[in-house]
């Protein structure tokens, strides 16, 4: 495949100048400014742009955020907890994001992004994405939308959905894992989490007030997998253990070691980053004309939509 | 129905007849009722006979189990209370409508605040522009002073529609004090004391955390029952369920289940079946699916009577009565062509009547896009006084009971609604259902269904999606809106009323509260009584047990 | 190219039903579209705040008893942030002698009981397709 710019395509730093209407967009963005930043990461999720074309080696200071993914099955609580965990880490100065993963519905392409209450008491930027299709947990555009917002916050928490063996793809992008659960019989523990187990840095049993709790934590302790993994007990309605969980994932990240990935594993990322790259370097030489007229022809019904791509495609490998 | 195979050659039963004719004719499309009840095109004997367990199944009004209405006499001993609901603007103007409608056939109060006073705030917390307008701005006992002002409070029944924590109760106790009114002789019902509804399905009214709202309410039972016997601390509303989609077996099923879960707090701090479920009482909607609503509340009566002697032992005859509120169902009526609601509004009352309920609100037409105003209101209580003493349906009690349909339909609600009960006991009770999300998930499923039907046409709803004319003027009815300069006295009200009063009372009111709160055996409702006799508002009362017991969210069920 | 339309589903003022709010939210997202719904009783900063962030094209409200008129002055802060080119629609109980202030201000469309949810869900398609192939012409053309 032989890619170079066409002729009349428009290059991508003047149409970003247009898109973001604001002159300055640039500083705004490096200072995390959340209006600029939210449409940078929509420029991402849509594959149209990526880290690199949006901000500069010396705009403003960059950070290196310690990024924390959140995982664990539906209605343990993830989002509870990071609304907890939110204003803790704010209150020992760190400056915090939230980007949260839902699924998309395979059947319409649609999706419920997690109703998240959200305490005004808190300054952190929270995105929500959906996965579009994408398996693992998180979403094609996932690690570079937290290569740019981990050079703009000290913290970012990633909170997906993991319930079973293959939505483990956090690990790659977070520098820890927390894998969240709560009190439940001990053969659901075991059972029905384990791909998730493999990945934990850290271990949550939330909702800790309800019976039960004790004996999951010492069933997780006793796990060969799980033995030497901190276990946390919280409460995320009330902030009960919070504190202690943002230490024990620092302290994690501090004393992070090399993990081995499974050649699956490093092939479904392989393959999830080319396809996303790919797309990326396409659009850029697919001119706003072209769109246009493969649209219009789309929708009047004169191509069916295959043929429609068949072109654009060509275009990029002329 | 009959098979003809089995009969031997013979000359055609009228039935077997009819059947064959009623094919031929019929359009053969089945018909269901919103509780997926399928209905049969005709019901004889053989569908429902009066079975030898009479007496168990069916009895007579006032005996167990109560399927044909929990007193002996009914309405020919003492008619429902017409209990229609007032809540606009100011305290005056509350007075104003309250007496008006007293003097038009209401008989009962049934009070709404403004929805600033159901979020828990005094209308100095909030934007003027939302005061007033769907309920009464009460944040002190001076507001409350003056919107009962020559209201014999222990003359009628005091319907309050306030949750957790009980304020408004609370002035109504000190204005009686103050008026030399013993206690013990009001009555009425604290209205949305069921915190479980609200997580449900109107989190508008859901004030404290839930351990808080459980908290309060136990203690407001203890607090009513020793000093107001003849008070209904707690009101199960099953009409919040169903406003939100829930059919109406299922909001039986889910009330019912509710009261179970209540009754088990009030056994678990130690208190007697026999000497708390009494006054106990429920509140319902009416809807326009006329035999439904009469077999529903037949079957609610029969299967609490019942269910009240099987899981809790309760003796008491008292005990045993299902008593209820309904409100005709909101939900039924259109913004389109609003004049057409008059005529549902009326059939809804009269299933209401022949459900054999204990007291009813009848909406204004207008009741579901605004706050009615006096004539629109006017016109509703009419309605009531038309059905209860024109038709001559109060003649009769129970005037369906027999009819092989209604009977045959009131078992069919009773499994149906004996189904529900069955899935939240395998849930762990309702507040296990409500936790896990299957009570909303249900009342959602059954909504969406509905929606569905309406869209598709397959259940019309007439100016909406049948018969339906131009949007002209003459169709609009005209909004009623607090008036602005009123609003900006009652602010000056309460400020003065803030300045006015002993701060050293106050500030021992409100730590008396926070102490009580904090204290399991002391009584936080006699706390809240307390610390306004001591010159809080509303709000403060509510801020400071926001702050002791947790403030209430409506239930996170993501991730 | 931008794909899915991402829709924030909120609610202002103190009421809290939210029967049509879910029966929308679930219609929406069944046409495809990427729904955040919120909890009630945000203020209008948050709405706001969580629209810059979220990038949303489309901004619903359900609003019953009066919250409606709240609207105005939510219309006004996503003028003063710059986001005026997001798609507000209301849904719910809104006076017909209100609409007009209402679509003064800025909403798009408000819509009452009796409205499908086919009609509601293409609206917003419609518009904000039309909005989308704007911004496309304008790059386009210069």
């Amino acid at each position: 495949m032989n890619l170079h710019p066409a002729p009349n395509a428009p290059q991508l730093a003047p149409a970003l100048d247009g898109y973001f209407s604001e002159g300055d967009w640039r500083n705004r963005l490096a200072r995390g400014e959340f209006r600029t930043l939210g449409r940078a990461l929509t420029l991402i999720e849509n594959h149209i742009a990526v880290t690199s074309d949006l901000v500069d080696g010396d705009a403003g200071a960059v950070r290196e955020g310690t990024v924390i993914g959140i995982t664990g099955p539906p209605g343990a609580g993830k989002s509870t907890l990071i609304n907890a965990l939110v204003p803790v880490a704010e209150d020992c100065g760190f400056k915090v994001a939230v980007l949260a993963f839902d699924p998309s519905s395979r059947r319409t392409g649609g999706a419920l992004l997690g109703d998240r209450v959200r305490m005004a008491a808190h300054g952190a930027f929270v995105r929500s994405l959906a996965a579009r299709g994408h398996l693992g947990g998180t979403a094609a555009s996932a690690p570079e939308a937290v290569k740019l917002v981990r050079r703009l916050f000290d913290l970012v928490i990633v909170e997906t959905v993991g319930a079973g063996q293959s939505e483990i793809e956090i690990q790659d992008i977070a520098d820890i894992t927390a894998v969240v659960s709560i009190p439940g019989n001990g053969d659901e523990v075991q059972v029905s989490k384990a791909g998730i187990l493999e990945i934990a840095d850290v271990f949550v049993v939330n909702q800790a007030d309800r019976p039960g709790a004790d004996e999951t934590v010492r069933q997780l302790r006793a796990g060969a997998t799980t033995a030497t993994v901190p276990i946390l007990a919280t409460v995320a309605t009330t902030g009960q253990g919070v504190p202690a969980l943002l230490d024990a994932c620092l302290k994690a990240s501090r004393q992070r070691s090399d993990r081995r990935v499974s050649s699956n594993a490093a092939r479904n990322a392989i393959e999830t980053a080319l396809a996303a790259e790919l797309l990326r370097r396409a659009s850029r030489f697919i001119t706003a004309e072209r769109w246009l007229e493969a649209i219009a022809a789309v929708s009047n019904g004169e191509q069916p939509v295959a043929a429609a791509i068949n072109l654009l495609a060509n275009i990029t490998t002329s | 129905m009959v098979e003809a195979s089995v009969v031997p050659a013979k000359a055609a039963t009228g039935r077997e007849q009819w059947e064959a004719d009623f094919s031929a004719q019929a359009d053969g499309r089945p018909r269901f009722n919103r509780s997926g009840i399928r209905l049969q095109p005709i019901y004889g004997p053989e569908d429902w006979c009066a079975p030898q367990s009479f007496d168990e199944r069916i009895g007579y009004p006032g005996q167990f189990p109560y399927t044909r209405g929990i007193y002996p006499a009914m309405y020919r001993g003492r008619g429902w209370s017409r209990r229609m609901l007032i809540g606009l603007g100011t305290p005056e103007d509350f007075n104003r409508r309250q007496k008006d409608m007293l003097a038009s056939g209401s008989n009962a109060v049934n009070f709404i605040p403004c929805n600033s006073v159901f979020r828990g705030y005094d209308i100095d917390e909030v934007d003027p522009l939302l005061v007033g307008t769907c309920g009464t701005a009460v944040n002190t006992l001076e507001d409350m002073r003056i919107a009962m002002d020559g209201i014999d409070i222990a003359g009628v029944s005091l319907g309050m529609n306030d949750p957790s924590p009980f304020t408004l109760l609370a002035f109504i106790l000190l204005l009686a004090e103050e008026r030399g009114t013993p206690w013990s002789k009001l009555s009425g019902t604290s209205n949305q004391a069921d915190f479980i509804s609200h997580f449900v399905a109107n989190h508008m009214f859901y004030r404290l955390s839930l351990e808080g709202s459980r908290r309060v309410l136990v203690d407001h039972i203890r607090f009513m029952n020793r000093h107001s016997p003849a008070w209904n601390p707690l009101s199960i509303v099953g009409q919040h369920m169903q406003q939100a989609g829930a059919t109406p077996a299922q909001a039986m099923g889910f009330a019912l289940s509710s009261a179970f879960y209540y009754i088990d707090l009030c056994i678990a701090a130690g208190m007697n079946i026999d000497d708390f479920v009494h006054r106990f009482t429920f509140f319902f909607d009416v809807s326009i699916s006329f035999f439904e609503e009469i077999a529903k509340f037949r079957a609610g009566r029969r299967v609490w009577a019942r269910l009240l002697r099987e899981r809790y032992g309760a003796k008491a005859e008292r005990s045993l009565r299902f008593k209820f509120h309904a409100q005709t169902s909101g939900a039924d009526l259109t913004r389109q062509q609003p004049l057409n609601n008059i005529a549902r509004v009326a059939i809804q009352g009269l299933a209401a009547i022949l459900s054999g309920m204990q007291s009813l609100h009848t909406d204004a037409y207008d009741e579901a896009i605004a706050t009615p105003s006096a004539r629109t209101a006017r016109i509703a209580i009419q309605t009531q006084n038309i059905l209860a003493e024109e038709t001559g349906v109060t003649d009769v009690i129970d005037p369906l009971g027999g009819s092989w349909f209604i009977e045959r339909l009131t078992d069919q609600m009773e499994d149906a609604i004996l189904a529900v009960i069955a899935r939240v006991d395998a849930l762990g009770g309702m507040f296990e259902a409500v936790r896990q999300g299957f009570v909303q998930a249900e009342i959602g499923r059954s909504a969406e269904s509905a929606q569905l039907q309406v869209e598709t046409g397959e259940t019309t709803v007439v100016g909406v999606n049948k018969y339906k004319v131009p949007d002209t003027d003459d169709h609009r009815t005209p909004v009623d809106r607090p008036n602005s300069a009123a609003i900006d006295r009652q602010y000056d009200r309460l400020a003065r009323f803030k300045q006015q009063r002993s701060q050293a009372q106050l500030q021992k009111g409100l730590s008396g509260l926070a102490h009580a709160a904090n204290h399991t055996n002391a009584n936080v409702y006699e706390a809240v009584v307390e610390a306004i006799r001591c010159g809080a508002t509303h709000g403060e009362v509510v801020t400071t047990l926001r702050r002791e017991l947790g403030f209430g969210q409506p239930l996170n069920l993501a991730g | 190219m931008r794909k899915q339309i991402k829709v924030l589903l909120t609610k202002i003022g103190l009421d809290g039903h939210d029967r049509g709010f879910r029966l929308v939210a679930a219609a929406l997202r069944d046409a495809g579209m990427e729904v955040l719904p919120t909890g009630p009783w945000l203020k209008i900063d948050e709405v706001v705040s969580i629209a810059m962030q979220e990038d949303v094209e489309v901004i619903g409200i359900s609003s019953l008893s009066f919250d409606h008129l709240l609207v105005p002055k939510l219309m006004t802060r996503l003028r003063d942030e710059g986001l005026d080119d997001v798609l507000v629609i209301v849904g719910g109980i809104v006076p017909d002698e209100d609409v007009g202030e209402l679509i003064a201000s800025g909403v798009a469309e408000v819509f009452h009981p009796g409205a499908s949810l086919a009609e509601v869900v293409r609206f917003i398609e419609d518009r904000v397709w039309e909005k989308r192939n704007a911004m496309l012409a304008k790059v386009v053309n210069g």
